[in-house]
Parts: C-alpha cells; sequence; structure tokens
C-alpha cells in the first residue's frame, strides 16, 4: 500500500495572496481541514485549519484582522513533503517524526496528492477489515514460526474467507496477539475449530468471560479500554 | 379484507436454498410451514399471492449489473467458470451462488413488495412475511446470506409509491446494515436496529453514533447490545427505545426483520433470547403498529438457523400474534414425531420456554450485571441522540434510584400572556389533580400519538419530587405549552454536579407557535427565587427539530431557539460534549444562578470541555 493510493487526488489549493476568510471558506465548503497554498512556481506552504483561528480569548478585532491577511503569512511554508510511491507507513513516520497532520504529495511534475491524518485512519480502517461486513476473532497465539500460519489454515479448511489479518507483539512476552476480520457471518464453526486445533480464540460463540474485554481474565484486544 | 391479516409465503419459496449443509436452507420454510399447519392456525385464505419483484422494484435499491450478476452467476458452472468475478459481487463462502438463485431472490423481494402493497392498499392489516428480511444485502454485493434486500426493496417502493413513512424496526441479531444503508440520507424512513455489539459480531456495524446523513440525520438508530443480554435487558432496550421513537417520529407503516437468531439455542449470535421473549416483543409490535401506524404492519421472518427447537416456534408465535389465531396448549405431537426422523433431537411439547428466575438463568452473578449497566449506558446515549426531549419527558426510562434532589417548595404562582392569538394562563407548581382537568391542544404532537397518557404525562411528571412542571393554557382550560425541568439523566456529563437541573422539554401547540409563548413560559418558569441556587442546563440536538413546521433550517432555527432562553437568562456555551459537537447547528445552554457558589461553578464549568470520550 503506497502514498499514491492512500492519498486524495487533485486536492484543491489556494493562492499565497489569498486571504485566511477565502481559505477558511474554501475548507468549510470542502469539510476539510488542510490546504497545499500552491504559487505559480509550485508549491509553497501548506495552511492548516488552526493556522486560520485566533487564540480562543482574543479580541474581535484580532479575529477580523486575521481574516484579511494573505495566506503567505500565516502558512508553514517549506512544508514536509513525500513522493507517491511511499510506502504509507514512511508517511505515517513523517507525520509523527514532524508532528504535522499532512504531507503534500510531490511528483516530478508537481504536486499530485495530499495526504492527512483522516486518510491514514481510512488506511487503517482497510487494514483492520472495518469497512467490510465481516466478524472478528482474537486470538494470543504462541510467537513461534508456523503458529499463525496453523491457525489461519483452519479458517481456511471450513472455506471461510480472511478480510484482514493484524498481528502485534502479545500481552505476554513471547505471544502474539492476532485480530481477523472473517468474511462470514457464521463465525462460531471457525472460532470453534480454532479452540479445538488448541489456539484460544474469542470472538461469535465465545465471547469471552464477562461483557467487558479485560474484566473477567484473559487481557482484551487493545483499544476497547476507553468504549 | 380490511382488518385481516395474511401471510406472503408459499412452497415457491423453498427455492432460496443454500444447499443443505448452509445455515439457511430449503428446510427452513418447510420447518415453518409445516408446524404452521399442523397447529390448524393456516387456512388456504391467509395465502398472500405474489410473483417475483418487478425489475425497476428492485432497481430502487439495486444496481443493473449487480442484478444482471445475480442471472448470469445463476446458471450452473458460471461460477466455476468465472469465481472471481464472482466474488466481486460477494457471491463467494456464504453466499456461494446455486442453481436458479436470482428467480429465487426476486421471488423473495416480490413477497415482500406484495406484503406492503396489500397492507398500503388496506386490503389487509398485517402480513407476515417469514422467507424474507434479507437485510444485509447491499446495492451491488451479496453479504450474509441476502442476495436481494427484499425488505429496503418494499420499503422503498412504500416510500416512494404510496408514498408512507416508513418506521423500520429490526430485531434480528445482527444489525440491518443493507437496510441502514439503503436510507442513510432518507428523512422519510426510519430504521432501528437492535442488535449484538458488532464488536465481534457480524457485519461489524451498528454502534450508536451511526445516526444517518443529511438530510435524514437522526433517522438511523441503532441499539448495540452486550451478549447474553438476555430477554429482559432486550425488552427494556426496546421499551426505552422504538415506542418513544414511534411516537417522535410519526410513521404510516411499521416494517419489521423478525430474526430469531439471537435465541439462546441458534448457533449464529450470544444475545440469550428465550422464545418467550420473542413473543413478548411480537406483541409490542401489534401494539405499536396499532397505536403509531394505523395497524399498517409487514413482518418479515429475517434470520434464525436452530430449525427445529427456534425457528418454527418462533414463527408460529409471531404468526399467532399478527394473526389473532390461537395456538394449541401443545405443539402438537404429529409435527414432533416429523422431527424425530430427523438426525436432531426432537423438541419438548411447549411453545415457549417456561418463565424463569433470575438466578436460574445464572444472570445474578457480576458479569450479568456488567451486561446490563453497559447495555443501561448504551440505551442512554441512544435515546438522547434518538428522541427529542419532550419524547424523553413523555417516554421516561423507569427510575434508577439516583438521588433526588427535591426544589424547596414556593407558593404555585399564576401569570397572564396575551399571545397573538388569546389571552393565555402561566401556572407553576400545578398539583397533578389540576393537570388531570385540563385538556391538550392536539397541536402538542409529543402527546398526540401518546393517545391515552396525554393528560397523565404531565401529572406524573409534576408528580416526581424533583420536577417541575409550568404550562400556559387558555381560559378554557387547554393546554398550549409547556417547560419540563427535570433531574438530568443518569449517565450523563452533567448528571453527577449537585444542584444542577435540566430543561427536559419546551414545547409550543402548532397553531400557537411564532406567537412568543415559549419565551414568555420559560421566563415565568425560572423567577421563582430557588432557581438563584441552581443552575438549568439545556440542549438541543438540530435533527430533533420540527423544521418542516417552521420552515426554517437549522442554522436559523438554532438562532430562534438560543433568543428563547437568552430572554430567560440563559446563555450558549461551547462544550465538546460529543452529543452537542456531532452536528455545527446543536445548541447547549446554560442559566447559572446568582447564589451558585464560586466552587460549584467552576466544577461545572470545567465539565463544558473534558476532551475524552464518553460514548460508550
Amino acid at each position: 500500500m503506497l502514498v499514491a493510493d492512500a492519498m486524495t487526488r487533485r486536492p484543491v489549493t489556494v493562492a499565497p495572496d489569498a486571504t485566511v476568510a477565502a481559505a477558511r471558506s474554501a475548507m468549510r465548503r470542502g469539510r476539510f481541514r488542510h490546504l497545499p497554498v500552491v504559487a505559480a512556481a509550485g508549491l509553497v506552504g501548506v495552511v492548516a485549519a488552526g493556522d486560520l483561528q485566533v487564540p480562543p480569548g482574543a479580541p474581535v478585532e484580532a479575529a477580523e484582522a486575521l481574516a484579511g491577511r494573505p495566506l503567505s503569512e500565516v502558512m508553514s511554508a517549506r512544508p514536509i513533503t513525500v513522493w507517491p510511491d511511499e510506502p504509507v507507513e514512511v508517511a505515517a513516520r513523517l507525520l509523527v517524526d514532524h508532528d504535522v497532520g499532512c504531507l503534500p504529495v510531490l511528483a516530478e511534475e508537481g504536486l499530485v496528492g495530499i495526504l492527512t491524518e483522516s486518510d491514514l485512519f481510512r488506511v487503517l480502517l482497510r487494514l483492520l477489515g472495518g469497512g467490510e461486513p465481516s466478524s472478528r476473532i482474537t486470538l494470543v497465539l504462541p510467537d513461534v514460526p508456523g503458529a499463525l500460519g496453523r491457525a489461519m489454515t483452519v479458517a481456511g479448511d471450513l472455506g471461510v474467507n480472511l478480510l484482514s489479518v493484524v498481528t502485534a507483539a502479545g500481552p505476554e512476552p513471547g505471544t502474539r496477539e492476532v485480530v481477523v476480520r472473517a468474511g462470514t457471518i457464521n463465525a462460531a464453526p471457525v472460532v470453534a475449530a480454532l479452540v479445538a486445533a488448541g489456539f484460544p480464540a474469542t470472538g461469535p460463540g465465545r465471547p469471552g468471560p464477562g461483557a467487558r474485554p479485560g474484566a473477567g481474565g484473559s487481557p482484551g484486544p487493545p483499544g476497547q479500554s476507553g468504549r | 379484507m380490511s382488518g385481516t391479516a395474511a401471510l406472503a409465503a408459499g412452497d415457491r419459496l423453498a427455492a432460496y436454498d443454500f444447499g443443505p449443509a448452509h445455515p439457511f436452507q430449503a428446510g427452513r420454510l418447510d420447518a415453518g410451514l409445516s408446524l404452521l399447519r399442523a397447529a390448524k392456525v393456516l387456512d388456504d385464505g391467509d395465502l398472500l399471492a405474489f410473483g417475483p419483484a418487478a425489475d425497476a422494484d428492485l432497481e430502487l435499491v439495486h444496481d443493473r449489473d449487480y442484478l444482471e450478476a445475480l442471472a448470469r452467476f445463476a446458471a450452473p458452472g458460471a461460477e466455476a467458470a468465472d469465481p472471481v468475478g464472482a466474488a466481486g459481487f460477494g457471491l463467494v463462502g456464504d453466499n456461494r451462488p446455486f442453481p436458479g438463485m436470482d428467480a429465487a431472490a426476486r421471488l423473495v423481494a416480490g413477497a415482500t413488495v406484495a406484503a406492503v402493497d396489500a397492507v398500503a392498499a388496506g386490503d389487509r392489516t398485517h402480513v407476515f412475511a417469514p422467507v424474507a428480511g434479507l437485510h444485509h444485502a447491499q446495492r451491488r454485493r451479496a453479504v450474509g446470506f441476502c442476495l436481494v434486500n427484499d425488505v429496503a426493496v418494499a420499503i422503498a417502493r412504500a416510500s416512494r409509491t404510496w408514498p408512507l413513512r416508513v418506521l423500520y424496526v429490526d430485531l434480528d441479531a445482527h444489525h440491518g446494515d443493507g437496510v441502514q444503508a439503503a436510507f442513510y440520507d432518507d428523512p422519510r424512513v426510519c430504521t432501528v436496529s437492535l442488535h449484538e455489539t458488532g464488536r465481534y459480531l457480524f457485519p461489524g456495524t451498528g454502534e450508536v453514533h451511526e445516526l444517518g446523513r443529511p438530510p435524514g440525520t437522526g433517522r438511523s438508530v441503532n441499539v448495540p447490545l452486550e451478549p447474553r443480554t438476555g430477554d429482559e435487558g432486550f425488552l427494556a432496550a426496546f421499551d426505552a427505545v422504538v415506542e418513544p421513537l414511534a411516537a417522535a417520529f410519526r410513521p404510516d407503516l411499521l416494517v419489521t426483520q423478525n430474526g430469531c437468531d439471537g435465541h439462546a439455542g441458534d448457533p449464529l449470535s450470544d444475545l440469550t433470547l428465550s422464545l418467550r421473549g420473542y413473543r413478548d416483543l411480537a406483541r409490542r409490535l401489534h401494539r405499536l403498529a396499532h397505536r403509531h401506524c394505523g395497524g399498517r404492519w409487514v413482518a418479515t421472518g429475517g434470520g434464525g438457523y436452530d430449525l427445529e427447537r427456534v425457528v418454527p416456534r418462533a414463527w408460529a408465535l409471531l404468526w399467532s400474534e399478527l394473526s389473532g389465531r390461537r395456538l394449541p396448549t401443545r405443539v402438537p405431537a404429529a409435527w414432533l414425531a416429523g422431527l424425530a426422523a430427523r438426525p436432531a433431537s426432537p423438541g419438548p411439547g411447549w411453545w415457549m420456554e417456561p418463565r424463569r428466575r433470575r438466578r436460574e438463568e445464572g444472570r445474578d452473578g457480576p458479569a450479568a450485571r456488567e451486561v446490563e449497566e453497559r447495555n443501561r449506558r448504551t440505551v442512554r446515549t441512544v435515546r438522547r441522540l434518538a428522541l427529542p426531549p419532550s419524547v424523553r419527558v413523555v417516554y421516561p426510562l423507569a427510575a434508577q434510584g439516583g438521588t433526588t434532589q427535591r426544589l424547596p417548595g414556593w407558593e404555585p404562582r399564576a401569570g397572564r400572556y396575551q399571545a397573538p392569538r388569546g389571552p393565555l394562563v402561566l401556572r407553576d407548581r400545578c398539583p397533578a389533580s389540576l393537570l388531570r382537568r385540563l385538556e391538550v391542544d392536539p397541536g402538542i404532537h409529543t402527546f398526540v400519538r401518546a393517545a391515552e397518557q396525554e393528560r397523565e404525562v404531565l401529572a406524573r411528571i409534576a408528580e416526581e419530587p424533583a420536577s417541575e412542571v409550568v404550562v400556559a393554557h387558555t381560559p378554557e382550560g387547554v393546554v398550549v405549552g409547556y417547560v419540563a425541568v427535570l433531574e438530568p439523566e443518569p449517565g450523563t456529563r452533567f448528571a453527577s454536579l449537585p444542584g444542577l437541573l435540566e430543561v427536559g422539554a419546551v414545547e409550543v401547540a402548532t397553531g400557537w407557535r411564532r406567537g412568543g409563548v415559549a419565551s414568555a413560559l420559560l421566563r415565568f418558569a425560572v423567577e421563582p427565587d430557588p432557581f438563584a441556587d441552581r443552575i438549568l442546563v439545556a440542549s438541543g440536538l438540530a435533527w430533533h427539530w420540527d423544521l418542516d413546521q417552521s420552515g426554517l433550517s437549522a442554522v436559523a432555527y438554532r438562532v430562534v431557539l438560543a433568543r428563547v432562553f437568552e430572554a430567560a437568562g440563559f446563555e450558549v456555551l461551547q462544550t465538546d460534549e460529543p452529543e452537542i459537537a456531532y452536528h455545527p447547528a446543536n445548541l447547549f445552554v446554560a442559566r447559572v444562578g446568582g447564589r451558585v457558589p464560586p466552587a460549584q461553578r467552576a466544577a461545572f464549568t470545567s465539565r463544558l470541555v473534558r476532551g475524552h470520550h464518553p460514548m460508550p
């Protein structure tokens, strides 16, 4: 999965001499929060919605003055950019390391797109299979070669298509946690077969102890504690 | 024929068959119909005639090239020749093509369309289509045993052709995602799905924040329930959400998906309902249809995969409720004997499980309490998102033993207000007995559909120790407006602050609007001295507003509403409370009384912006 697959193509752009007010209304119209600033010579900066606001509590006059200023005065000049053929994880790394919310995508011919935090969330959703109707199964496997393959074969043997498989270091050393999205409404047989094959699984038919993942003993998948 | 029920089913529907090893197989229909016949609750005159659905109807919901693909892959051998092409339309795994599948799917949709037509035309009052309710199918994709979304097709037809406002209630264990998606932006179709949470269960959607898209925001309602919810929890969620939603939406037609795959014996979910629970749900739907939809009700069978113990009985109980035919005391022995010929053991002779105590059901442990608490939180959030405040007031949640903050007494007051349409009397501290003697103007919508309770509602609120009802009535004793001040619902952001109360509802009858009545009522309501010690809050969610009546945009309505509150000393505040932040026109106002101590004021202010995520 490359930046080119995840970015927004042909983004709306603004000129450096356009006003803050004009950029705000472009953002409102397009329902986005980042705008590349493009001059005749090419990309010169980016503005984020936050650059177009006065701090809370600032006097009304300050807000009015800001609205009339040109973007060249408020934009981030010389923004961090990325090539379209970089992998998405490289782009994610850039966003994190430089603490920015978007990356203009530059190819030889110039600006070809923009990659924002929201685009990366869409990638995450795709990776986790959350965008397609599916059942969710979680497993904790021994972190040894072949364990993941053997577990996934169980589903394949039942004719069930796996839409996504994500693994990460498990709750205990030497374990891997696996989150599977199975493309079936009838996932209980898969869960039962996994358990029968010696892979402790949680999912339809075996919702785990208690309702809250982690409340009854075995640690639940990450990201659910805040529900 | 008006007033009669019908069954939209026939042996031809057995063609919808993914094969003997598949949960959705021809045997389902046979098992269900054979029990109805054995129990002698089905006559030939009950059967509704139907044919395959027309292209024009199917294309209200599905793309033409998907319908063509269904036909193409229905030919024997077509899938083997192009498995990747078939998979592109979801025709793989659960939905493996079978010969003749497009004709079978069209027939299913035809049954549901005929059911809706018969009810809309007034030929029948209720129709049950057992092999129907294929609620997962998408515009161009087969999903979860569903090739054609017959319910969405029938609703689309009802909405377009007749045209009716449709309330769709989905009780299947799985989220009704396909139907929700088909009407996600449609304000004339309200979909509500109660299902097992998608945390693990298919299809993974149906969270409370899936509310619809403009102009249909607020018309998609989801109640995701925990595994092991059981009858009691499911019925409580139904009562807290569905009935008041019907009162708020004012539908012309009720369409339901009565999947019984949430039964404890069903292999596909973990909701652990019982047949008794499904019988109780059918009774409630029946009552709801008569109370809110002029009786018009189309029920579809939906999911359910325990073909011996559950599905036939669930269908029989539903048909009995809808047709008024009484089932014999015991399940016919001859029918049970027929089951014995099959591999699984025969069920006992009862129609539903005996009523059991909570302890016997294993529902009194900490795990069960955790399930209840989580479901309660979910239901409260759904209510606040989906129900206008006045409807929540009319349909309150059962009291949960919170601390009541009794308002100190003051002498009941009466005032006068000269509205353009005539003089009004404003009164507070009305005793319940007085409220029971007043009439209610039919222009107060919230009460109109609450029919037999309309007068009781105000009286009941007045009897609550911590609540206050202020009414505006004509000299002849007809209530044309009211303000209700209540304790905030438990579990909400400001609920635990001492001394805080919520303006739960401000409503003025349609014929009396634009005359300053709301403003006058609110100003009058907050005058008494004890309110100087209180913080009053109120919130307005744009999708609850009566924009059709007022002819205003959401933003313009917000301005009007803000003015009404500001005139009574309220202030518009910014908050990141998720319900308010959900839509830019939503409004949050508060009035901090003059004697509220600074520390209490600060505690309130600090809760306005909390920056975390309290949605369940």
